[in-house]
């Protein structure tokens, strides 16, 4: 095949231009447009929920790949051609110029991430895993899902509070007319009214439940608050049972005494599953899984990463399987290094 | 939590400033010394302030605004020390005592209460990845301060000796920033992975870090390949640190982040 003088010299213009700065300098601010356009633009909702907020543009952001910026055709080719300018321009002043050994390493560092990156994208896998206590799975949900090499059971799940939260209690004298709210601690007594009334928490159950022996707690979890209450005023003592999540309920109506109960809880400290590893049928381990403390098994990572508010046995659970990891951190290492070299360098440099 | 330290450091950085200001308008060379020495001394209250609020609160002062501040704002001081002989001219001192009575000022419109760490913070790599973050942008702030000297006192004119000098400050305070930067990002992206299970997830803090790092990337390079230097790199300079402002806290306050703990508590 022939090929023309004028074919020649643009492609090799075309190579140049590839291999050359001035392209970082064009590629930098276009990658840079597309980043904050994506910080300003909520991205991978659904289409309704942009048809919502966007109106009649919602089709158009949809259709630009707006709404899914960081995965679209385009972001995804600026990457790439930012990895193949830099290869280009690395290999081109190699060769002619010989590039300091700390531009060489930090420009092949940066190269070795984005090569983590596609790694990452074309092999990586992440799902979640959501389970009540008792059930065990063994594949992840996702888009996606993927089957695992083992099954992974949920023996327990705890939400830890610091302290064990501020109970408010708001009591009503419905013959006089006054109210009034104080904080109240079990077996403790607290006094209302000018002296007049003398409130003791005689129990305390977190997780309040009525079986064969009576009251009790299923759990130490603040499911179902619920306060036994003695009140003493110049009339007598009476019982009475305040719970924080049935206001109404068993709330003598012929008491003198209305009473509001709230429980604010300590802020979480850390939420925490038991879970079992099944493989073969056999229980291989069991570990505990916190947020910032995954468990790793068989390549595979998994992560604390959600609960329900309204049902305390489930957890949420995320499973991630990255070969793309040591790739990216290999870089980073180099990054790194390659640049703490070059700074130094430029210390010792003479002015 | 007291905060006698810290007040008394602003004292000390106010102190500083007036001395400067004082030293130039009576030329009274001597008067610089007790600003260099009110500066030490607001250096090491605000290590006082630190170390007690550690103390205190049993994790690194790094979990909020107000601390990530105040720290910022030490690293500053502390920073300055380290590029004092560079600074030839006498803007250093009474810049970094500006600048540093600004960011306490700003701290003292935050909420300074200790709160317990939530999950997503009860690790390390807090330590690690926010203190070399904000020393990235201490060391940024310090590059910011020589730019806007350059361009108010020489703008245009190189050939001045402290001209540049002054360039060759925002070169050196830009070059270290930029090595903080790029680790604490790298960090930050460690932690990602183990506390989320994901290295980048494109989340508005994380893209606009690298951002960030993506605007200095170009200004080392236009400095290094195309011999920008002068008054057109003060200038990227200061486009540079409005992006490290916006970073910092536009993100924060304009933006649903999963950072968003640091935010405005």
């Amino acid at each position: 095949m022939e090929r023309s003088v004028s074919e020649e010299s643009h492609s090799a213009t075309d190579a140049m231009f590839l291999a050359s700065p001035r392209l970082l300098y064009w590629l930098l601010p276009c990658i840079i447009l597309l980043s904050v356009a994506g910080t300003l633009i909520p991205q991978g909702e659904e289409p309704s929920w942009y048809i919502g907020r966007f109106g009649s543009w919602a089709g158009m952001l949809t259709l630009c790949r707006l709404s899914d910026i960081y995965h679209s055709g385009l972001f995804t080719f600026l990457l790439g051609l930012l990895g193949l300018n830099l290869a280009l321009c690395t290999w081109q002043r190699q060769v002619h110029v010989r590039l300091r050994p700390d531009v060489l390493l930090t420009h092949i560092a940066i190269l070795t991430v984005l090569a983590g990156g596609i790694i990452t994208g074309i092999a990586g896998r992440r799902g979640s895993l959501p389970l009540n206590i008792g059930e065990t799975k063994d594949a992840a949900e996702g888009k996606p899902g993927f089957a695992l090499p083992f099954s992974i059971k949920l023996e327990d799940f705890r939400i830890e509070h610091y302290g064990s939260g501020r109970h408010r209690l708001t009591v009503t004298d419905r013959k006089a007319g006054w109210s009034e709210t104080a904080e109240v601690q079990p077996n403790t007594k607290t006094v209302l009214h000018n002296s007049s009334v003398h409130i003791a928490v005689l129990d305390y159950y977190p997780d309040f439940v009525m079986d064969k022996s009576g009251p009790a707690t299923r759990s130490q979890m603040p499911n179902n608050p619920t306060l036994r209450l003695e009140i003493t005023d110049a009339q007598g003592t009476e019982n009475q049972w305040a719970f924080a999540r049935f206001p109404g309920m068993h709330m003598g109506q012929t008491s003198r005494y209305a009473l509001a109960y709230e429980l604010a809880a300590g802020q979480v400290r850390q939420f925490r599953s038991e879970v079992a590893i099944v493989e073969d049928g056999w229980i291989s381990a069991r570990r505990a899984i916190e947020v910032n403390k995954p468990l790793r098994w068989r390549g595979y990572t998994i992560y604390q990463a959600g609960y329900d508010p309204e049902n305390p046995a489930y957890s949420s659970l995320l499973v991630s399987h990255d070969p793309g990891v040591p790739v990216v951190y290999a870089g980073f290492l180099l990054l790194t290094t390659g640049l703490i070299w070059t700074f130094l360098r430029s210390l010792w440099r003479r002015p | 939590m007291n905060t006698t330290s810290l007040n008394l450091a602003f004292v000390c950085y106010l102190a500083s400033l007036i001395s400067y200001a004082a030293a130039f308008l009576f030329a009274r060379p001597r008067l610089r010394q007790v600003g260099h020495a009110a500066l030490a001394a607001a250096w090491l209250l605000q290590t006082t302030f630190l170390a007690q609020r550690w103390h205190a609160s049993g994790h690194a002062p790094l979990a909020n605004q107000f601390e990530s501040l105040v720290c910022m704002s030490w690293g500053i001081t502390g920073l300055c020390a380290a590029f004092w002989r560079l600074a030839a001219g006498k803007w250093l001192g009474p810049a970094i005592s500006g600048l540093s009575l600004a960011i306490l000022a700003v701290c003292s419109l935050l909420d300074s209460s200790i709160a317990p760490l939530v999950p997503a913070l009860q690790s390390n790599w807090l330590l690690l990845h926010v203190s070399v973050i904000m020393l990235a942008y201490a060391a940024l702030a310090l590059s910011l301060l020589a730019s806007a000297v350059y361009l108010a006192a020489y703008g245009g004119r190189t050939s001045y000796q402290a001209a540049v000098s002054l360039d060759r400050f925002n070169e050196r305070a830009m070059g270290l920033g930029y090595v903080l930067l790029t680790a604490g990002i790298v960090l930050g992206a460690v932690w990602a992975n183990e506390a989320w299970g994901s290295y980048w997830s494109w989340d508005p803090k994380e893209t606009w870090s690298l951002i960030t790092w993506m605007v200095y990337t170009a200004a080392i390079h236009l400095r290094r390949t195309h011999r920008w230097q002068g008054r057109r790199m003060a200038w990227f300079s200061v486009a540079g640190f409005a992006v490290v402002l916006f970073t910092y806290f536009g993100v924060n306050y304009l933006m649903s982040s999963m950072h968003s703990y640091a935010g405005s508590k």
